[in-house]
């Protein structure tokens, strides 16, 4: 062994206890270099960049970078035009057309379609669900053809805008148990509903709604189909808003309903609110 | 204990190949400059007022010529590599490494650098010597020059290749005002940087350590593969290699049993890769046949018969017949034929349009007011073709349903290689369904604007799903 001086590691010269050595492996002179050099790079970074925290600021730097300013750039409406344009052509377009009339443009349909859908997403999607399939009991089916303030791109421009307000009244005051189950009985006849089995029931029913006490006809119309103008919804149809089930129509009779779909006039802009009427129109139900 | 003193790395031995003359440095020169021509040389070709071949990242298309090549058409990529792999096979087969020998990259542009390196410090031994002298001016305007015209072959390569992907003119343009995108410029300057770095500094180690063809292509191999090989019979006989005597008639050489082989060494030299073919075959051996010239060029000269090296196979030179016709080289034959029929014939009868129906699911069905039940579908008319086209949809095969395409788009155009999706609903009574699934199928037809009939069509299946509960 002792013969191979060629393989004999260096030790440093100390000793402890009089054996106990100190092998000396120095680094590899690459990596001692690669040490520098991050370093250097190290300053000189410091220097270039945005670095060294100083209370109530921060070292600038003498490149004078900053990612807040290029991503202010990079979204700045110059460099999204320059970036994108054919969307703001499609944009321009709609801001000088009424909703009907995008709904002719092929073209135009196609941005509707992709654009509209995220709109859709972001502000309507959470209530009407992402493919506007409404909650029964809570939020209305926006891809049937059942509209209760009107199935237009007018109508539905102004529900976007302005919002509604829905109601029914309380009736479990002015009507008995009895009298609510009839009423029910006659109304779940006139949508066709299996549960509507009782005919004398049904014509008690009939006269109450008809009747001055509970005056149903005023809002649903006498022949129970509703009236757009004031959202009452037809009756004779088998969409159930708050469900078709007897034991919800009686629910509906006795405590009224509440429903309000919110103004989205000043969270909007006038193309967005474009672009909606026109998606909506197009997910199935518009007239 | 052993004393470990050799590394584990063999130093390399740089290679000072020697020019040489002859029939297959005339073949090489030859597919050199047409692969070069062809390379540099077609970006600048126009085609129908766009550039002939274009790759058109963004645009998601490329152009050959009078084809478009849309993503949907990716399958064509696939046949294409399945094309080259059998070439590959049949061709190694065949003849050993001719792609390394002839066509590869390495090789051509580590060519045209070895030719400007001689003619800028000179021939072989000129240059053994430049190499053994301390640095002079001399030599670092040899070497200043050899390395400025290396790195402008390799710029030129590079923006070459980047030309390839826009417009050339006006990238050209970009390039000369220094506006050139940054992909642009990142892609040159890489290319620069592989280009001069393979060429230039590594060489023949790209083809002896990098190269993973170098180290499989033996599979391809049998023994009536055509190989660059030396024939030890006849370059050895019994007493082996001998320098030749003045006045020696070639008779009496083969009589005294000497060797054709006058170990001359230039067989040695010529070799880009730097190898003595009289070892016999070795992996590093790229079938270039710049041995062969070398060879032949002597033999000549000393008045013996050429083909001491020569293209031969295992079987000739055990001293049975070479088959060329056999199995396996037929197999693949048919198999690289069936190949480009099949790839040919999609190309030729690709339909220049093609519709996509996706039910919207998100309701899956729409219950109407009066009973019916409705679904959405998504209907997509792709326009393969170059200009623009008009299309009509129908739907058919579901006797009882009604339906309406949204907005009444039932016939629009679409611009070249664009598509235009339209929302198409169906309504239907359940009383006249029959399950829960109901199949039929959306229709897309080109029509010819001026008479209204139809040129091609396209159909796409598409499903009615009605809940059992309406049933």
């Amino acid at each position: 062994m002792a013969s191979n001086e060629k393989n004999q590691v260096q030790t440093t010269g100390h000793t402890w206890d009089g054996d106990l050595a100190e092998y000396n492996n120095p680094l590899p002179q690459w990596w001692v270099w690669v040490f520098y050099a991050t370093v250097v790079f190290a300053v000189v970074y410091w220097i270039l960049y945005p670095a060294w925290p100083m209370g109530g600021g921060y070292t600038q730097g003498v490149l004078d970078y900053s990612k807040r300013a290029r991503l202010n750039e990079a979204m700045s409406q110059e460099a999204l035009k320059e970036k994108y344009p054919q969307r703001f052509e499609a944009l321009n377009k709609i801001s000088k057309m009424s909703p009907a009339t995008i709904l002719g443009d092929s073209d135009l349909m196609n941005f509707v379609n992709s654009s509209g859908k995220v709109l859709f997403g972001d502000n309507c999607a959470p209530c009407h669900g992402s493919g506007g399939q409404g909650v029964i009991g809570h939020y209305p089916n926006l891809a049937d053809s059942a509209w209760l303030y009107g199935g237009t791109p007018a109508d539905i421009k102004q529900t976007i805008v302005q919002g509604r307000n829905g109601y029914m009244p309380a009736h479990g005051d002015k009507l008995s148990k009895q009298e609510i189950e009839a009423v029910a009985m006659y109304e779940g006849s006139l949508a066709g509903e299996e549960w509507a089995d009782d005919p004398q029931k049904v014509a008690q029913g009939k006269e109450i709604f008809h009747g001055s006490q509970a005056a149903c006809y005023a809002c649903h119309g006498k022949d129970g189909k509703g009236k757009e103008a004031l959202g009452a919804p037809n009756l004779t149809d088998a969409i159930w808003f708050y469900g078709g089930e007897k034991s919800a129509v009686i629910e509906t009779l006795t405590y009224g309903r509440d429903g309000k779909m919110p103004s989205w006039g000043d969270r909007l802009t006038e193309n967005q609110i474009k672009i909606l009427t026109a998606y909506v129109h197009s997910l199935g139900g518009g007239e | 204990m052993a004393e470990q003193t050799e590394g584990l790395y063999a130093a390399h031995e740089k290679v000072y190949p020697q020019a040489v003359r002859g029939f297959f440095r005339r073949m090489k020169t030859t597919i050199l400059l047409v692969a070069y021509a062809v390379y540099f040389l077609l970006p600048y070709v126009r085609w129908e007022n766009r550039q002939a071949v274009l790759f058109d990242i963004p645009g998601r298309q490329f152009f050959l010529f009078g084809l478009r090549v849309a993503p949907e058409d990716i399958i064509w990529l696939s046949g294409l590599l399945f094309i080259a792999a059998v070439a590959l096979f049949f061709v190694t087969s065949l003849a050993g490494r001719v792609f390394c020998g002839y066509f590869c990259f390495q090789t051509l542009w580590s060519d045209v650098f070895l030719w400007i390196e001689e003619k800028v410090e000179g021939g072989r031994s000129r240059r053994l010597r430049l190499d053994k002298q301390p640095l002079s001016a001399d030599k670092a305007l040899k070497k200043g020059i050899k390395h400025s015209l290396w790195l402008a072959v390799a710029l030129l390569t590079g923006i070459t290749f980047t030309l390839y992907f826009a417009d050339a003119y006006q990238l050209w343009y970009q390039y000369l005002t220094f506006q050139a995108p940054l992909p642009a410029l990142f892609t040159a300057g890489l290319l620069t940087a592989t280009t001069y770095t393979m060429a230039g500094l590594a060489r023949e180690q790209v083809c002896t350590y990098m190269c993973p063809y170098a180290r499989f292509q033996g599979a391809m191999f049998d023994r009536d593969t055509l190989i660059v090989a030396y024939d030890p019979s006849r370059g050895e006989r019994s007493q082996g290699r001998q320098p030749p005597k003045r006045g020696e008639r070639y008779e009496e050489r083969v009589a005294a049993g000497k060797g054709d082989c006058i170990d001359c060494g230039y067989c040695v030299k010529v070799c880009p890769t730097g190898i003595d073919i009289r070892e016999g075959q070795q992996y590093q051996c790229i079938t270039c046949g710049l041995c062969i010239d070398a060879c032949d060029t002597i033999m000549e000269s000393q008045g013996f018969p050429k083909g001491l090296i020569r293209y031969t196979s295992e079987n000739e030179l055990e001293g049975g017949k070479t088959h060329l016709l056999r199995p396996k080289i037929l197999g693949y034959a048919v198999i690289l034929l069936a190949a480009i029929g099949v790839l040919a014939y999609s190309i030729a009868n690709q339909s220049m349009m093609d519709l996509n129906v996706a039910k919207v699911r998100n309701p899956t069905y729409i219950l109407e007011p009066d009973g019916r039940i409705k679904n959405v579908y998504e209907l997509r008319v792709n326009n393969k073709a170059q200009e623009v086209r008009r299309y009509r949809v129908s739907m058919q095969g579901l006797p009882a349903a009604e339906y309406e395409i949204q907005g009444g788009f039932r016939e629009f155009s679409v611009d070249p290689g664009e598509n235009q999706t339209v929302r198409a609903y169906v309504w239907v009574d359940p009383d006249d369904l029959k399950g829960p699934r109901s199949h039929f199928s959306f229709r897309a037809e080109r029509i010819d604007v001026p008479s209204g009939k139809e040129t091609e069509a396209s159909e796409a299946t598409a499903m009615f799903y009605t809940p059992e509960q309406y049933l």
